[in-house]
């Protein structure tokens, strides 16, 4: 039956194109219209929240890691008491479920009230444009958010309302921490081989060179997940590149120069430190849990990452464990000093008072107590607090000696593109399939695909 | 058939006496046009839920494909451009080649060592057999995550594959298999044949039990040993069961995704990406939905092609 079966398939495409054309329109539809919140002052935001009645306040988050964690149900335990007709619906799902499903999440119907984004281009950039999330800058000028935090912490959540330009203009989230890339160290690893903290770059790699001589592993970092490339790049960079050339390929802005030769130097000791020793055996197979364990079972003298990590590895190492910015090489000392996972109040929440009472809260001084209990690094513009740990001390002084040089460089995806390629090409370039200078050279030109990106 | 002769029959009892070869002929058209509105009546709600849920999707993503769209604001429409980074970024090419390797390790070493093991469990006893079956079809059922795990401790530089390469004196061929270059991929697709051989097996040995045991009788009376009976008697007859294994396995190795992104996301570099991963990596990561969308068709476009090439082979050689 061959025409029957031709008939068939001929009906069969009507109707999954009339089908599809039914999705595309009902996925097309405009999204609803932003009105500029009434905010009330500071001062009755309680009773104005109180006035709201018995609510839920969904909030969503990624911290799924133990003392992050803690905090947060702390903190949320704090707020109700704080407003008692509050009560919060906590959701914590992984970062990779979280982020991937967003778009969908915060246009359905059962949104939540606060969510935590992440922020660049691909992922803040479409719920700018989409109208999906609200700015912040109402409440933010209203109750005095700009002076909670340094810009370094800010700027990367701001965007224009169309997600063009990056760093600038409105403000749609707020952290309640900072994520600080920097270099824990064994202490007692290091007096093993008789050496001191290393201040400058130079340092830093006699120390290396002496680490390794004893046998040591002198980084404990592994690349099977494309982690070594990452914190070494991270290092390496704010080592060697000017700061300021740094910023602006990091917010993905006009101005960094990839012909200056710290970018090829800087590739370069990366590729050092993979060929000749420098890393774990094996480092090419293992991921970035089965180091940090390494790490915290006393295994390898520096270990190139986040403040996130610490209050683990305090609980594994107590006060062996101390942390450094990068030691800088002919300026001051600088490193990625920006926001965790932004705070965001949602389009769809019908508790937007309530959700902005709620990142009021978490950027509050109370709030940034319970992440320093915690050996977490709080957003907030506090002086550090007494009761922590020594790696807690160091990052807290780090952090403050990042402000008074201004070196504390914001983070962002801002460049999708060559940050794709950070990754993968700094693989190849770790592991000798490509040259430095190829690597630097093909960075710099997705650099300026993705400022050509941005203007159209 | 016997349907048709019973329509036939009722035909011909119920018509006249007398009645023209062209009325039968017409009376024999109607009833048979009557069922085959009454099958498809039949099959309605069946294609109804199919269209909702794949066709339907499936023409989504092919309008989508055509457009650039983050996934949230209104799309910009860019006809076939999204196709065009296929063959011209050096990088998604490779990533729709890399599959052709993993095919090797997904279907056709598989396919050898189920027919192999079919094969020879035909000749031990019953008991054996089971255990036999059970412990090649217990990767299947084992979750990928699982999977993934283990199979990334066998490959660490000090996991029992390099282990046990030392043991042999073959120390220099050790390394980390995940992180290398040159065999993360291979390496990566070994794990394929491992989950997949056992689904070969319990498939060629059904085939196995419906070959008539006249013909091995026969062979053995002309005096076949195992070998000549495997390629005169078991191959040939488990042709359908071959075409079966290799589509399906072969649809396996092009679509593979979880593996490849729980071991190695697409590293060292990008020498183990697919086009699945590309899928995921430029809707979620990247918020370019049309081009996902495009990769995701023409996934569908080579998985189509590849079947309907081997299911018309097969029927030709029927």
């Amino acid at each position: 039956m061959p025409g029957l079966h031709q008939r068939w398939r001929a009906r069969t495409w009507i109707v999954s194109i009339a089908v599809a054309g039914c999705v595309v329109l009902a996925t097309g539809t405009a999204s609803s219209s932003v009105t500029a919140p009434s905010v009330p002052p500071h001062s009755q935001l309680k009773s104005k929240v109180a006035a709201l009645g018995k609510i839920t306040l969904t909030v969503e988050d990624v911290e799924q890691q133990v003392a992050r964690s803690k905090a947060y149900d702390l903190l949320n335990k704090q707020f109700e008491k704080l407003y008692p007709n509050v009560k919060i619906k906590r959701v914590t799902k992984g970062y990779s479920a979280l982020i991937t499903g967003e778009k969908l999440l915060l246009s359905s119907s059962h949104a939540p009230d606060v969510v935590q984004i992440n922020y660049g281009y691909s992922d803040q950039g479409p719920l700018v444009k989409g109208k999906l999330i609200q700015s912040l800058d109402p409440y933010a000028k209203a109750w005095g958010w700009y002076k909670r935090q340094p810009a370094s912490n800010l700027d990367p959540i701001r965007m224009t309302p169309a997600a063009t330009k990056l760093g600038t203009s409105n403000l749609w989230g707020m952290a309640g921490t900072v994520d600080l890339i920097g270099i824990y160290y064994n202490k007692d690893l290091l007096s093993k081989i008789g050496a001191s903290v290393p201040k400058t770059a130079a340092d830093f790699a006699t120390v290396l060179d002496k680490s390794k001589a004893a046998g040591q592993v002198p980084l404990m970092i592994a690349d099977g997940d494309q982690n070594a490339t990452l914190f070494l790049w991270y290092v390496a960079m704010a080592m060697v590149v000017p700061p300021a050339n740094l910023q602006h390929f990091l917010l993905g802005q006009p101005g960094a120069n990839f012909s200056l030769p710290q970018w090829v130097a800087a590739a370069k000791l990366i590729r050092h430190w993979a060929a000749d020793g420098y890393l774990p055996n094996g480092y090419e197979g293992l991921d970035q849990g089965q180091t940090a364990k390494m790490f915290g079972s006393g295994q390898g003298l520096f270990r190139p990452s986040g403040t996130w990590e610490n209050g683990e590895f305090v609980q594994d190492l107590g006060n062996k464990v101390g942390f450094i910015v990068p030691p800088p090489e002919g300026h001051a000392a600088a490193t990625v000093a920006g926001p965790g996972q932004p705070w965001c109040i949602v389009t769809k929440s019908k508790n937007q008072l309530a959700g902005a009472a709620y990142i009021d809260f978490i950027t509050s001084d109370a709030a940034a107590k319970v992440f320093a209990n915690v050996q977490d690094l709080a957003a907030t513009k506090i002086p550090a607090p007494s009761k922590l740990s020594p790696s807690a001390k160091d990052i807290y002084a780090g952090y403050a000696g990042l402000a008074r040089s201004g070196t504390g460089l914001s983070w962002s995806i801002g460049t999708p593109k060559a940050y794709t390629y950070l990754n993968s090409g700094g693989q190849e370039m770790l592991r000798g399939k490509i040259t430095a200078e190829d690597y630097i050279k093909k960075l710099g030109d997705l650099y300026a695909e993705d400022l050509k990106d941005q203007q159209s | 058939m016997s349907e048709h002769l019973a329509a036939w029959k009722r035909t011909k009892s119920d018509a006249p006496a007398v009645r023209s070869g062209r009325s039968a002929r017409v009376g024999r058209t109607r009833e048979r046009r009557r069922t085959e509105r009454a099958a498809y009546l039949f099959i309605l709600p069946a294609f109804i839920v199919y269209t909702a849920l794949v066709i339907a999707p499936l023409g989504h993503a092919a309008w989508l494909s055509l457009f650039e769209w983050d996934g949230v604001s209104p799309a910009k429409w860019v006809g076939f451009s999204n196709y065009r980074a296929i063959y011209s970024d050096p990088e998604i090419r490779a990533s729709f080649l890399h599959p052709l390797t993993m095919v090797i390790f997904y279907s056709f070493v598989p396919i050898v060592l189920g027919l192999a093991a079919a094969a020879t469990l035909a000749r031990v006893s019953r008991s054996a057999f089971h255990i036999y079956r059970t412990v090649l079809f217990l990767p299947m059922v084992v979750a990928t995550v699982s999977v993934a795990l283990v199979w990334q401790r066998f490959y660490e530089l000090d996991g029992p594959l390099n282990q046990a390469l030392r043991f042999v004196g073959l120390g220099s061929l050790a390394r980390p298999w995940l992180g290398d270059f040159t065999y993360a991929l291979p390496a990566l697709s070994v794990i394929g044949t491992w989950s997949t051989v056992g689904f070969c097996l319990i498939l060629f040995v059904a085939g196995i039990q419906n070959i008539s045991p006249t013909l091995y009788d026969a062979a053995k009376v002309d005096g076949a040993g195992a070998v000549r009976e495997f390629f005169a008697v078991t191959l040939p007859g488990l042709r359908h069961e071959l075409a079966f294994a290799l589509v399906l396995t072969i649809i396996g190795a092009l679509r593979t995704f979880d593996i490849n992104y729980l071991l190695t996301k697409g590293g060292p570099g990008t020498a183990t990406t697919v086009p699945a991963y590309e899928v995921y990596q430029n809707a979620f990561a990247l918020s370019q939905v049309g081009r996902a969308a495009a990769f995701g068709i023409a996934l569908t476009v080579l998985i189509v092609t590849v079947v309907s090439t081997i299911l018309f082979v097969e029927r030709r050689r029927r």
